[in-house]
């Protein structure tokens, strides 16, 4: 038989151990931070999907339900549209007890009552969400499975997260006679290959097709439907699975409008193209991202050329590369525009997480009618903003607190309006119960500023007769942003664009055997090649091979096709984001820096001249 | 280009401050902010009169050395030193001063124009010399200082 009491047993024990774990690491998780929960909470995901998976295929549905709805939360967290806070963290227990206690009744399970901890779950998932996007919680989307007459019921806002992640998804269809039993697999260990391979979001087992499972001719089938999702295409998937092409089935037609809502990539004829993921997207908006940056590096540079030389700056074919260049900048804020709304709900959640661990009760509304924002910054705004308004949560809390009538409470409405100001968004913060007119009470807003700051914005405070304190947060409407590494040379910050960086060879012993002086310049053996070694910070003595030698790791650079290394004092990778302010022309000719940036504490990192250092790197003479 | 004498109100407030031992001034209008900021940043292959650059409340803003750019000698550095915060050709530039003096009343009329030399520096970084009591005022043309410094 291929489902028999000991596959029950299998489950039930399987499931508890991992309940055991998941309820350890949940406690865990709880204590970490936002960022570093991420990982973690993605392997709680997988263990979750495990458990749904096989209680889909055992067909023990409340088990397979409360499941569902478990690892949408950690989803959320894992994709970190959700902190992992007391609150939340309690739900997801009370959810985990429940399925223990489904398990440890497994075959009354399907008769009892999970209504409780499902509707906390689903509220725990829509609050979450921007208003649009709520109704994906609840929203079923009806999926016919091919040639039977059965359908998958799921949910938009399963669909839509997988589809976020740049995922096809097809419907699978096995035979669990011959494509498990009589290959001697069990049920559980066939959950787990198939896992291997992408996501099981729901699965129909079609037992009514089968006569009895004890009657093992080739005639009988027993048809289990997978609706799966995977980053694979339709030929890998069939290879990766050993299961025939025409019983894997994609959906894109289908799913067609939900991709669309997604606004994600269609191909010339129309149709959807999975292939072509968020993950490529993204990676073309930064490729995109960068080029205009250095595009502008060099137009920049051409001016201040022309300007040194007196030529006339007017030239038509500098006006022509100017408007090249400023429709690529056109281009590359509409790639990172979104709605300042969507982009900063976030905040709603973490004031509301914030009152609900101190017992503030605390509430944020977002005004931003239809302003679009850069969401490299609106990231980058969630942390000194929520700062932010914490202080000023506390700073109410306190007056409330020493009010005579202390013991009437208020509860605490902060709002957020987002207004377009000439070329600026202006953010203002205030609140209803802060109308006081005191100078004492201002915030100390330093360190919040320098995080502002940092995106070549500013912070300030005022108060309103009308309003009381106001937080106001001046931004640019268009940004350069860099991403890059963030390294020390000589005690000074740099930022390496990513884009010409090949290699890290970090903690490394620099030996004098392996630098060589060639004329005036230095030369390093990598990986049996001696390369140009170049020294940005302008620091070195020629001769001088101890500065090289003290270096603790070195960055592999190339551009165009001029390979060259540079030796860095930090001993890590730093990734960073930076927005790129302009070097000042009094920097003269000779600046080998291209453009300057603020970072979080405060402190001017330099972006080098990579091209520079290239035609540099391409004049020594190595033999 | 500075404007003619002549041409200017007969009244200006001029901040002074030393270059080295030289007492110069400027219309105190043309000033954004006069800070003791020196946690300057040196910046890499730079000019020398290039003293860095500041982070001034999320700006940042090239610090000029002035005594070096007129060629003074250099005074040693104090706790008096301050950095004169201009808007000159759509940017702010520090203009790094060895100590800055008092306000004083200046009338336009009483300006005389700069002799080609003062006190061993080329006449056109000044739009003129007031004389008080206490001696002369070089009065800086900042545009002129901040002039044409990428091809110095």
């Amino acid at each position: 038989m291929l489902i028999n009491l000991d596959t029950h047993n299998i489950f039930v024990e399987d499931t508890k151990r991992y309940l055991d774990e998941i309820e350890k690491d949940l406690i865990t998780l709880e204590n970490m931070g936002a960022d570093i929960a991420k990982p973690f909470a993605e392997k709680l995901f997988r263990s979750v999907q495990v458990i749904k998976s096989s209680a889909g295929l055992l067909g023990f549905s409340n088990i397979k339900e409360l499941s569902q709805k478990l690892e949408n939360v950690l989803g959320l967290i894992s994709n970190g549209e959700l902190d992992p806070n007391p609150e939340i963290v309690n739900i997801l227990l009370l959810g985990f007890d429940r399925v223990f206690q489904l398990i440890e009744n497994l075959h009354k399970s399907n008769d009892m009552e999970i209504d409780e901890q499902s509707v906390m779950l689903t509220g725990l998932t829509s609050a979450v969400l921007p208003d649009e996007k709520k109704k994906s919680v609840t929203q079923i989307r009806v999926i016919h499975i091919p040639s039977d007459k059965h359908t998958f019921q799921i949910s938009e806002f399963n669909l839509l997260q997988v589809i976020n992640q740049g995922k096809n998804i097809y419907i699978l269809e096995y035979d669990l006679i011959h494509d498990v039993q009589m290959k001697k697999i069990t049920p559980l260990n066939f959950v787990r290959f198939v896992q291997q391979h992408g996501e099981m979001i729901d699965s129909f087992l079609d037992i009514y097709s089968v006569g009895t499972l004890e009657e093992k001719t080739s005639e009988h089938k027993m048809p289990y439907f997978i609706l799966f999702a995977s980053s694979l295409d339709k030929e890998e998937l069939s290879n990766e699975l050993d299961l025939e092409s025409n019983k894997i089935h994609d959906l894109k037609n289908e799913l067609k409008d939900l991709i669309k809502t997604q606004g994600k990539v269609y191909s010339s004829n129309s149709e959807c193209n999975f292939i072509e993921s968020n993950v490529l997207d993204q990676n073309k908006k930064k490729i995109l991202s960068d080029l205009t940056n250095e595009f502008s590096f060099a137009y920049d540079s051409l001016v201040s050329e022309m300007l040194e030389k007196k030529d006339s700056i007017n030239s038509i074919t500098l006006n022509r590369i100017g408007m090249v260049l400023s429709s690529l900048k056109k281009q590359v804020n509409i790639e990172y525009s979104v709605k300042a709304s969507d982009a900063l709900w976030k905040l709603v959640r973490k004031v509301r997480d914030y009152g609900y661990k101190n017992n503030i009760p605390s509430k944020l509304e977002i005004e931003s009618s239809d302003i679009n924002m850069d969401k490299r910054i609106t990231c980058q705004l969630i942390e000194p903003i929520s700062n932010l308004i914490i202080k000023m949560i506390d700073s109410i809390n306190k007056l409330q607190n020493n009010r005579h009538d202390a013991k009437i409470k208020d509860s605490i409405q902060i709002i957020i309006q987002i207004i377009e100001e000439d070329k600026d968004i202006i953010i203002k913060i205030y609140s209803k119960n802060y109308s006081f007119n005191n100078e004492d009470i201002l915030l100390d807003l330093t360190e919040e500023q320098k995080q502002i700051n940092a995106l070549n914005a500013n912070c300030s405070q005022e108060q309103s007769a009308e309003k009381g304190v106001v937080l106001k947060v001046k931004l640019k409407q268009a940004y350069s942003i860099l991403d890059g590494y963030n390294v020390k040379i000589d005690n000074q910050d740099y930022i390496f664009p990513k884009t010409y960086i090949k290699e890290w060879i970090l903690n490394t012993e620099i030996s004098d055997d392996i630098i060589k002086q060639v004329d005036q310049n230095f030369i390093i053996l990598v990986q049996e090649k001696w390369i140009p070694f170049i020294d940005i910070s302008s620091k070195i003595d020629i001769k001088d091979f101890q500065y090289f030698l003290n270096k603790k790791t070195i960055v592999i650079c190339e551009v165009g096709y001029i390979k060259f290394a540079i030796g860095i004092d930090s001993s890590k990778q730093s990734e960073i984001s930076v927005v790129l302010q302009p070097i000042s022309k009094h920097l003269g000719k000779d600046s080998t820096i291209i453009a300057n940036c603020l970072l979080t504490d405060g402190k001017i990192a330099f972006i080098p001249d990579m091209g520079y250092f290239a035609y540099q790197a391409s004049k020594i003479k190595i033999t | 280009m500075s404007r003619k004498i002549s041409e200017k109100n007969d009244k200006v407030d001029l901040a002074t401050f030393y270059v080295s031992e030289a007492l110069c001034g400027m219309d105190i209008l043309k000033i954004q902010e006069i800070n003791k900021n020196m946690e300057i940043t040196p910046v890499p292959n730079s000019p020398d009169f290039v003293v860095g650059v500041l982070n001034m409340r999320g700006r940042i803003v090239t610090i000029i050395d002035v005594c070096k750019k007129l060629g003074l000698p250099k005074a040693e550095a104090t706790n008096k030193r301050r950095n004169i915060i201009v808007y000159s050709q759509n940017e702010y530039i520090g203009m790094l001063v060895d100590r800055v003096a008092e306000v004083v009343h200046a009338e336009w009329n009483k300006v005389t124009p700069p002799p080609s030399n003062v006190r061993g520096v080329q006449g056109k970084y000044f739009e003129g010399v007031y004389k008080t009591e206490d001696g002369l005022i070089a009065i800086l043309d900042m545009e002129e200082v901040l002039k044409d410094e990428s091809a110095a």
